[in-house]
């Protein structure tokens, strides 16, 4: 197996005006900036908008994401283009657009389950308790607040919490969402007759659907079914064409032949934990037509003084070379106001 | 019937995700869920409704719900989730 050190440098440069700013301070992008600021093209990134600037050996890319919230959705928009114009191909990922300029729409909506009663009956048993235990009935029903109070007590408890499951519907929070990409990217190669030089604008684009789950506020997970049609180099090889004329040799490398198209459908596994002094934000990549696997494991290790996780270490992993990646990321704290 | 616009507004808040959900008291088909802050809903005048406010958060995370427009509403009304706990949940009547 090769290892490659590859260093990544994430660094959120600069912050704009929140379109949403009021409703973003209650959000699903808060919940899930949680975990981390930075990895802007991670599915499981929240709202906000940010400049993004990465570098390393096999992923050097700048980007500019914008976000809208409200409540319970989110909706950015990430141009993105690579910084490295070596035309190599040798990819980090299983993202065959990862090369390209592009644009990604990412749409994300989180489901509260329903309670499993109408609010009126959850308001009378609620007040039948209060009535029970002499409290006002007329400040409304503060159930975690009885919660608390009555801990110590085994039968109110009990019916409270029943209340409480009823109200929530006894289901974890779900949320779901789709993204579309749409890239291009200039691809050089040499004719595979004349050998000379050559190149050709490629488009590609993605599209994806996931669904996902908080178990717990602090984490997540989520699985991701993406399409993608984009296009890869053929084999690089040096070529010597014959030469009448004189005694040298002059020999050219590079693609040879025109640029492939390659289909992909990746079945991506993410997941996003945040601990008290760390957090994770992990994925596991199937593509079926390959049959290759991905793995990427970017750790936070590092806050901001607004307690944002913004640096770490990642790791990752492809069959396709296996070919082993250690990064590290850092990023500067932004606010939004 | 008669109609005003209820307006429901979280004013300042550290919550990462809430729902705030309303129903007539008596009918629970009519069911409003808040999808953008701040949000008006349209409900008969002096009648009588029930909403439900969620949170999910961190302990000692607060907010603060502003109701306006309504005949008769508790406002503003604020929350804060208790030590230990990752949520909130709160009912209260308003007439319209």
């Amino acid at each position: 197996m090769k290892h490659r050190i590859s260093i990544i440098f994430i660094i959120s440069l600069i912050s704009f005006p929140n379109y949403a700013a009021d409703s973003d301070a209650v959000s699903l992008g808060n919940a899930l900036n949680s975990v981390g600021q930075a990895k802007v093209d991670n599915i499981t990134s929240g709202g906000g908008s940010s400049f993004e600037l990465t570098a390393g050996e096999k992923d050097k890319r700048v980007s500019l994401k914008w976000g809208v919230s409200s409540p319970q959705s989110v909706f950015t928009a990430v141009f993105s283009v690579p910084a490295d114009s070596d035309g190599n191909t040798d990819l980090a990922n299983l993202d065959g657009l990862a090369k390209y300029n592009k644009v990604t729409l990412n749409y994300k909506r989180t489901l509260f389950a329903k309670p499993t009663v109408p609010l009126m009956d959850l308001m009378k048993s609620c007040q039948n308790i209060q009535k029970k235990l002499n409290l006002k009935t007329d400040e409304g029903c503060a159930l975690n607040d009885l919660i608390a109070k009555y801990d110590d007590n085994p039968e109110v408890l009990e019916q409270l919490l029943e209340l409480n499951s009823k109200a929530w519907g006894n289901k974890p929070t779900i949320f779901w969402g789709g993204t579309a990409t749409y890239g291009s990217k200039k691809m050089n190669f040499l004719d595979e007759n004349t050998f000379e030089k050559n190149d050709e604008t490629k488009y590609g684009w993605s599209i994806s659907g996931y669904i996902g789950l908080f178990k717990t506020l602090d984490s997540a997970w989520a699985l991701e079914l993406k399409r993608e049609e984009s296009y890869k180099n053929a084999d690089s090889e040096i070529k010597c064409p014959p030469n009448s004329t004189s005694d040298y040799v002059s020999c050219l490398s590079g693609a040879i032949g025109t640029p492939m198209k390659e289909n992909k459908n990746i079945i991506s596994l993410h997941y996003r934990k945040s601990f008290e002094s760390f957090s994770i934000s992990p994925s596991i990549n199937f593509d079926n037509k390959s049959n290759e696997f991905g793995v990427d494991i970017p750790v936070f290790l590092f806050s901001s003084s607004d307690k944002q996780f913004v640096g770490g270490v990642n790791l990752g992993w492809t069959s396709l070379d296996d070919d082993l990646t250690f990064g590290v990321f850092v990023g500067k704290a932004f606010s939004f106001f | 019937m008669t109609t005003k616009l209820i307006k429901f507004e979280f004013k300042s808040s550290d919550i990462d995700q809430f729902s705030l959900i309303i129903q007539k008291s008596n009918d629970d088909d009519f069911h409003e869920e808040m999808v953008s802050n701040p949000q008006n809903f349209s409900l008969e005048s002096n009648v009588e409704y029930v909403y439900m406010l969620r949170v999910k958060g961190n302990s000692s995370n607060k907010c603060e719900l502003v109701i306006s427009g309504a005949s008769k509403a508790r406002t503003p009304v604020k929350r804060k989730i208790n030590a230990g706990q990752n949520s909130d949940t709160y009912l209260d009547l308003l007439i319209a």
